[in-house]
């Protein structure tokens, strides 16, 4: 789906609002484009959306600056964003042995992780660790910071006693700083 | 040791929960202990980063019980299906062409067919001879028939003709010639080689010959040696008929015709 300038515009202030149906929105357009690079390079669909929701955060972390802006559309910067996440995913996983010429678009990569700022990059380092902790502290965390859920509430949810998601929710935010601090 | 910090406090101070004269009794606590100001900002970004995080699970969610992610896989099967069945209706075409293009230039009943020319000369001889008066009727009407391409009644009066006067070849050709285009391939071989027994004219043998060939052809069982005497004959008029004959009788594309 093409999306002309004023539409793009709009859609990057509700990204930049966080509207998660904007974030559908943006799901719709351009999850098959992103999916593609990485299915195209060896990834599977896991892969490919865990590669998608990394743009996406960078994206709306991105939009914090007010001076950050898209030069051609939402869908070209994902998929190049995409590119370059799966390439570091597999850079990481040593996976990533050969640069033949299909990588040309690494020096647009590297142009880009010039420009990162020293906030997106903590940003960054704080998604990959978010991701590391247990199901239970993801939960709770969303619940408490995203839902905004009173520790009363998580407790009938979780089925702790409140006084127990307080505390665990403590320990869980000491288990993210040790892995940024990692 | 590290410092343990009220993490409630920070949680309901990022979130704006403390009244005014907590909150400036907490930011004088930052301004003083920088630690303290390094746990809020670990706890703000962290907050935020779960609250974009939590925004697109949400999406994610939703985009879930749609079928979104379910979707992409029936769709890249339809997809799948479409190339395939691109790809066998494109291999189909080409062979429906291949078997057209076999079937009207290579088929048995193409290749039998018999060029009126042949009968030039002896139809020309024939059309006087009935003018003048010197031919029986139904050699006339037979005449007629051929000339109005209705073989089944050329057939029949050619035959009385025949069966009144068998070694009359000129009549014998002409019911030979009948024979072939009514596919009546049988009769065909049988009478060409009445007239090779018959005829002394080398003219009238070559094109009983080709006559013999061409049902030969029509009937399924062509006879290939015959047709590579004639082609190898250089005398022989139908030489160049019977190479062009051998060749498309060995073509690739008649292998296409079950």
């Amino acid at each position: 789906m093409r999306s002309d300038k004023s539409s793009d515009d709009q859609l990057m202030e509700r990204l930049r609002h966080r509207d998660p149906h904007a974030i559908e929105q943006v799901y719709l357009q351009s999850f098959d484009r992103c999916a593609k690079v990485v299915l195209g390079d060896g990834g599977n669909k896991e892969d490919a959306k865990e590669v998608f929701q990394e743009a996406i955060f960078s994206l709306i972390i991105k939009l914090k600056n007010p001076e950050f802006a898209i030069k051609s559309n939402v869908g070209a910067y994902l998929r190049q964003s995409c590119f370059n996440i799966w390439v570091h995913a597999k850079r990481r996983a040593r996976k990533l042995q050969v640069i033949d010429a299909g990588l040309i678009q690494m020096t647009e990569e590297t142009s880009m992780d010039e420009e990162k700022s020293a906030l997106e990059e903590k940003y960054e380092r704080l998604y990959a660790c978010l991701r590391k902790l247990t199901d239970a502290c993801q939960r709770i965390l969303d619940l408490s910071y995203y839902q905004k859920k009173k520790d009363k509430e998580i407790a009938l949810l979780m089925d702790y006693t409140p006084e127990f998601v307080k505390n665990k929710r403590r320990r869980c935010m000491q288990s993210l700083r040790k892995y940024m601090t990692a | 040791m590290e410092k343990e910090f009220d993490a409630t406090k920070i949680e309901r101070y990022i979130k704006g929960e403390l009244d005014e004269v907590e909150k400036q009794a907490f930011e004088l606590l930052i301004e003083q202990d920088e630690e303290l100001a390094e746990e809020v900002d670990f706890y703000r970004t962290s907050m935020d980063a779960v609250d974009v995080q939590g925004a697109i699970l949400e999406a994610e969610r939703r985009l879930a019980d749609r079928g979104f992610f379910a979707e992409k896989k029936a769709r890249k099967g339809k997809l799948i299906t479409f190339r395939a069945l691109t790809s066998a209706a494109a291999v189909a075409l080409l062979l429906l062409i291949g078997w057209w293009y076999g079937e009207t230039h290579y088929s048995d009943a193409v290749l039998a067919v018999v060029d009126p020319g042949v009968l030039a000369g002896e139809l020309e001889t024939a059309r006087r001879l009935a003018d003048s008066g010197q031919t029986t009727d139904i050699f006339s009407d037979g005449l007629q028939a051929l000339q109005q391409e209705d073989y089944h009644e050329a057939n029949q009066f050619f035959a009385q003709v025949d069966k009144a006067a068998p070694t009359y070849v000129q009549a014998l050709l002409f019911l030979t010639y009948s024979n072939l285009r009514s596919k009546n391939y049988e009769a065909a071989l049988e009478n060409s080689q009445r007239i090779e027994d018959l005829s002394q004219d080398i003219a009238t043998v070559q094109k009983a010959q080709w006559l013999r060939a061409k049902a030969s052809i029509g009937q399924g069982v062509p006879e290939k040696e015959l047709l590579a005497e004639i082609a190898d004959d250089d005398n022989h008029r139908f030489q160049r008929d019977a190479r062009l004959i051998l060749r498309q009788l060995d073509s690739y594309w008649r292998k296409l015709i079950p």
